[in-house]
């Protein structure tokens, strides 16, 4: 016969047990600066306290509902990983040279956050691709980053995520000698009230369709040198500016909803000496006057090129934006 | 809000530039501005660096400095004065008006000091002095070849500058943020 003390003290320790494996109770994974060199699942709360590289042929599988959060480590201090600092922002980043598979779902999304009392944008670096394919970042919310998602010379398909309270939400670019090309699908995100949407580099390739880009501070789509992406059905409205243009000659702007962005709705920065063609677009008006006071082109400075603007939607695109 | 744009920006740039490490993450430059704490160097200086955030995507740092910078230039850019310039230089370089003394500064400096003398902004500096002189910013060569287009966009202000602008800009400074004075005005100008 046990005494009631023992039988009340393993009632208790049973009812520990089971409360720390709920979701609030669960000890937090702490990640310090280091190199994942095989196969890691990360799920419930993470913090990450320096640099992490997922090394290639390694893949790090984060589970629904997990909530990622990055300590604003000491700038270039012990917690980073890589010091050159032209190259590499000062605090905290992933590197994934092997695989990143963070699928959430639409109740149970994954979360990027900053660890910080009172979170700032760039309180943690990015989510860097380096070379790599086949990656997946669906149903996350990335907030507080430098620039969230950052694909160099990778293959990741970014699918109804949300961002918000970034320096800038995503940017593409190809690297010299890699072989892999840039492909960024960017597809049914909510972009908002960062301080840039998303940057289509040089050589990409990404369709950016169905998203939601709003209130960022600066820009909404931002196509550089070289870049080139099919920018389809999004709903592009109340950025600093809209869509901007710089050394560009390739992307297809058609069927966007473009509308109340607060300085242009359509920009060149200099540079952009080439002309674009941006047909077949709402931009909040049918009055062709006051569709032109928001577009920065030749008409205004000369050394820039033309925007063509014809063929305006008289109505706003239905089906734009996230479905 | 400030923060992220000055964080947008340098994410934009990054994206321009080599890399050469395997792991690749994205940092950008900021372009430093070099500015006293004059009314007239602080709107000019923000009325700059407003254009070149607005024209290249790229943040810029004023940096306020409470010493005059002389004959050098500190940071990327500076706002300088064609007599400060001819006193780095010998007496006999002095040449016989304003554009002549403006070209011997632009050839001097570049050929010795590495420091490029960019198209004057059309009016006389330092405000109320009686030594002014034109005013010109000035561009690290260095800095120039690192941030394309700049040197352009600079030259886009120039001549548009006079001596009563500038005396309206000061005294709208009086009573607003430089700033706000200098977004303004580009505005006016249809720049931005």
């Amino acid at each position: 016969m046990i005494s009631k003390k023992i039988f009340l003290s393993l009632l208790a320790g049973v009812a520990a047990a089971l409360l720390i494996q709920q979701p609030g109770f669960a000890k937090e994974l702490v990640v310090n600066k280091g190199v994942l060199d095989k196969d890691t699942t990360w799920s419930g709360d993470v913090l990450v306290k320096g640099d992490v590289e997922v090394a290639k042929g390694a893949t790090l599988l984060i589970m629904p509902g997990t909530t990622v959060r990055f300590a604003k480590i000491e700038a270039f201090g012990p917690e980073k990983m890589y010091t050159d600092k032209d190259n590499h922002f000062s605090r905290a980043e992933i590197f994934v040279l092997g695989k990143l598979y963070a699928q959430g779902t639409k109740e149970n999304k994954i979360t990027f956050t900053s660890a910080e009392e009172s979170p700032a944008p760039g309180d943690w670096g990015a989510i860097n691709f380096n070379g790599t394919v086949d990656n997946l970042l669906e149903y996350c919310e990335f907030m507080y980053a430098q620039t969230a998602v950052h694909c160099h010379s990778s293959q990741i398909a970014v699918l109804h995520n949300t961002f918000k309270y970034n320096g800038t939400a995503m940017g593409s670019k190809n690297l010299p000698d890699v072989p892999v090309r840039c492909s960024m699908p960017v597809l049914y995100n909510l972009v908002t009230e960062n301080g840039g949407g998303i940057i289509i580099g040089g050589g990409t390739a990404s369709p950016v369709a169905h998203n939601e880009i709003s209130n960022n501070e600066f820009f909404g789509v931002y196509l550089k040198k070289g870049g080139r992406a099919a920018v389809r059905f999004n709903n592009i409205n109340k950025n600093g500016k809209g869509v901007i243009f710089y050394a560009t000659k390739e992307s297809l702007l058609r069927d966007n909803n473009i509308a109340d962005n607060k300085n242009y709705n359509i920009s060149m920065l200099e540079g952009q000496s080439g002309d674009i063609t941006a047909r077949n677009n709402w931009w909040g008006t049918t009055d062709e006057k006051k569709i032109l006071e928001k577009v920065m082109d030749k008409a205004r400075d000369e050394s820039l090129g033309k925007a063509d603007l014809t063929d305006f939607y008289t109505a706003p695109v239905s089906g734009a934006g996230i479905l | 809000m400030r923060k992220k744009t000055a964080l947008l920006f340098s994410a934009s740039l990054c994206l321009l530039l080599t890399f050469t490490s395997t792991s690749h993450s994205c940092v950008g430059r900021i372009l430093n501005l070099t500015a006293n704490e004059s009314p007239e160097q602080q709107v000019i200086a923000h009325i700059m660096a407003t254009y070149i955030t607005e024209r290249t995507g790229t943040t810029v740092n004023i940096v306020n400095s409470s010493e005059d910078v002389g004959t050098q230039c500190p940071s990327d850019i500076c706002i300088n004065y064609v007599n400060t310039g001819l006193s780095g230089m010998s007496n006999d370089d002095q040449g016989n008006d304003d554009q002549e003394n403006y070209s011997l500064v632009k050839e001097y400096y570049i050929e010795n000091e590495n420091l490029v003398w960019l198209k004057p902004f059309g009016y006389k500096g330092p405000a109320k002095q009686q030594n002014a002189s034109m005013a010109v910013p000035v561009a690290n060569r260095e800095s120039l070849a690192k941030f394309p287009v700049l040197d352009r966009v600079i030259n886009k202000l120039g001549n548009l500058i006079d001596d009563s602008s500038l005396e309206q800009l000061l005294q709208q400074t009086e009573s607003g943020d430089a700033e706000s004075v200098a977004k303004d005005f580009l505005k006016t100008k249809n720049l931005i």
